[in-house]
């Protein structure tokens, strides 16, 4: 991974991107970052950091007020709105309110219906997808029958069955039961495994953050900090300031480094203990 | 909530429910225009047993249509009583001073009454019988030729299948709206006629402001899924006419045939 991050070609580009929801009151003020083709990426930040606008704004659903975004190379604008679309895809945060046809197979049929894919053809592709995200055996399901977690499976097979390159997740799994949420998380990573496709996550979850593979933090409608969440979680006081949390694993390694005792930062539990084994052996 | 739902869809497998739905609605139409040829008993007679048929076949209850018939007892009560006043034809029947009841006035409601109860059990049979999303892509496919002179068919059929979507989800949130505004002390059964509707009032705004919202995300949603209303899109689920669907058709148009003709001839 280390290997050809660098070299990879960025799928995602913000230059310098202002967006105001109400005038002289700027959401987003000089945004800008890179997100490499093929990576996990999050975006954290607190309510009112700007991290869902930017999701709107990538997606083309808002329009920047200055700035430039770049979809796999091409200026996002009127004209390539349409062809920028079809290579991205959005899960937002309401399970409710993304599901529009009424079973699982008629919404998943939805967005090919929109590309003028061939009927004919649509049933293979829906059972694909579905089965890819567990669903296929309540393909003639209503949405009143399913969880929070079912109907956000529905909208991520949806979204997958349009063939993006990258898929948003808009605080996808903020509204889900910790079950859901496990779930969606599951789905997600089990999406990414072959890293094909490029995940950019807006989260408030740190656990998910830190298992990424660049971290975005927006404070205030600025950039506060992107790169490694290695790197960006060892800066406790700055992410604790604007309002984040940082992970477990690293809050028990600064605790411990309080005491004294100099352990290396982790991301896994497991790593965690046995780093814990390891300084207590050599005390 | 279900038995306020008029007419609502009952899953079976019946062969009126495999039907196509454009014929299904189209055999209504031709049906609802012999319904209204003055054809005399006869013509009653043979579209009752016409019906009667349908519904033997699609396995309704007849207790259910008759249910759905209930609400408008009160109105031919009135079309009654409007009738014994105003005709003044006929055979005199009843003479009691100030009324006088003539046969025509029975028998003009009668008419009217009969006409109401097959038109109630044909558009029953219709929506029981049918998805109502079949139904909008029925209409949806109908309204097709309309398109060029600017009939928007397809958003028609679109708002119509969003809106039967929400249905229940717009229930919930309501219910949900109306135990949490219980909780704040809001009460929604009692009080005097002042005090209920600022109660309706604290239900009605938080729900069309939660609508409001809701239909923001969701246009959100189906633009990111490439949704553009007036564009060129396929459609998943199509109709094919079969052989049962012209035997309706036909059967439909024959009745109606024969209900001009005995209104002609006899």
């Amino acid at each position: 991974m280390v290997l050809y991050m660098g070299i990879m070609k960025n799928v995602v580009e913000v230059k310098d991107v202002y967006f105001a929801y109400e005038e002289d009151n700027d959401a987003l003020k000089g945004v800008s970052f890179a997100v490499e083709k093929g990576t996990y990426t999050t975006i954290l930040g607190h309510n009112g950091s700007g991290k869902s606008t930017i999701a709107k704004l990538i997606s083309g659903l808002l329009v920047a007020k200055s700035g430039e975004i770049l979809i796999d190379g091409e200026i996002l604008n009127e004209r390539s709105i349409e062809s920028i679309r079809r290579k991205l895809g959005i899960v937002f945060q309401n399970p409710d309110n993304q599901f529009i046809a009424s079973s699982v197979r008629e919404d998943i049929a939805f967005g090919l219906e929109n590309y003028c894919v061939d009927p004919e053809k649509m049933d293979a592709i829906i059972e694909r997808y579905a089965a890819l995200v567990d669903m296929k055996d309540k393909l003639e399901k209503e949405p009143t029958n399913l969880s929070g977690g079912q109907k956000q499976r529905v909208a991520i097979a949806g979204v997958l069955a349009m063939q993006p390159q990258i898929i948003i997740f808009d605080e996808a799994t903020s509204m889900l039961d910790p079950k859901g949420k496990e779930e969606i998380k599951k789905t997600i990573h089990d999406l990414h495994s072959d890293r094909a496709l490029t995940i950019i996550s807006i989260t408030h979850d740190i656990e998910e953050a830190l298992n990424s593979d660049y971290v975005i933090v927006l404070n205030d409608g600025k950039l506060y900090k992107s790169g490694r969440p290695e790197d960006t979680f060892k800066d406790k006081e700055g992410i604790e300031a604007i309002g984040l949390d940082i992970p477990f694993t690293y809050k028990v390694a600064f605790a411990l480094k309080e005491k004294g005792i100099m352990i290396r930062d982790v991301a896994k539990i497991e790593d965690l203990a046995e780093e814990i084994w390891r300084s207590s052996l050599k005390n | 909530m279900n038995n306020i739902v008029f007419g609502k869809y009952i899953p079976l497998d019946t062969p009126i429910h495999r039907l196509d739905p454009r014929a299904k609605i189209l055999a209504m139409l031709v049906m609802l225009v012999a319904i209204f040829i003055p054809a005399g008993w006869t013509g009653y007679v043979v579209l009752a047993l016409a019906i009667s048929f349908v519904v033997k076949v699609s396995k309704i209850k007849f207790k259910v249509i008759i249910r759905a018939f209930r609400p408008l007892i009160f109105m031919m009560c009135f079309l009654l009583v409007v009738n014994i006043l105003s005709v003044k034809q006929g055979q005199l029947l009843v003479d009691i001073g100030f009324v006088k009841i003539y046969a025509d006035a029975i028998f003009n409601t009668l008419y009217i009454i009969i006409r109401l109860f097959l038109m109630i059990m044909l558009t029953t049979i219709l929506t029981m019988m049918t998805k109502p999303l079949d139904l909008t892509l029925g209409i949806e496919y109908l309204l097709g030729p309309f398109k060029r002179i600017g009939v928007p068919a397809h958003e028609i059929a679109m708002m119509i299948s969003i809106a039967l979507r929400f249905i229940p989800t717009i229930i919930e949130e309501t219910i949900r709206i109306m135990n949490s505004q219980k909780s704040r002390g809001v009460d929604f059964e009692e009080g005097k006629l002042k005090e209920k509707i600022t109660a309706v009032v604290s239900l009605v705004v938080p729900l069309f402001s939660v609508s409001l919202q809701r239909a923001d995300e969701l246009a959100n949603a189906m633009e990111a899924r490439g949704y553009v209303p007036d564009a060129q899109r396929t459609r998943y689920r199509r109709l094919h006419y079969v052989r049962r669907d012209y035997i309706l058709l036909v059967g439909a148009i024959l009745i109606l045939l024969a209900m001009i003709a005995l209104a002609l001839f006899l």
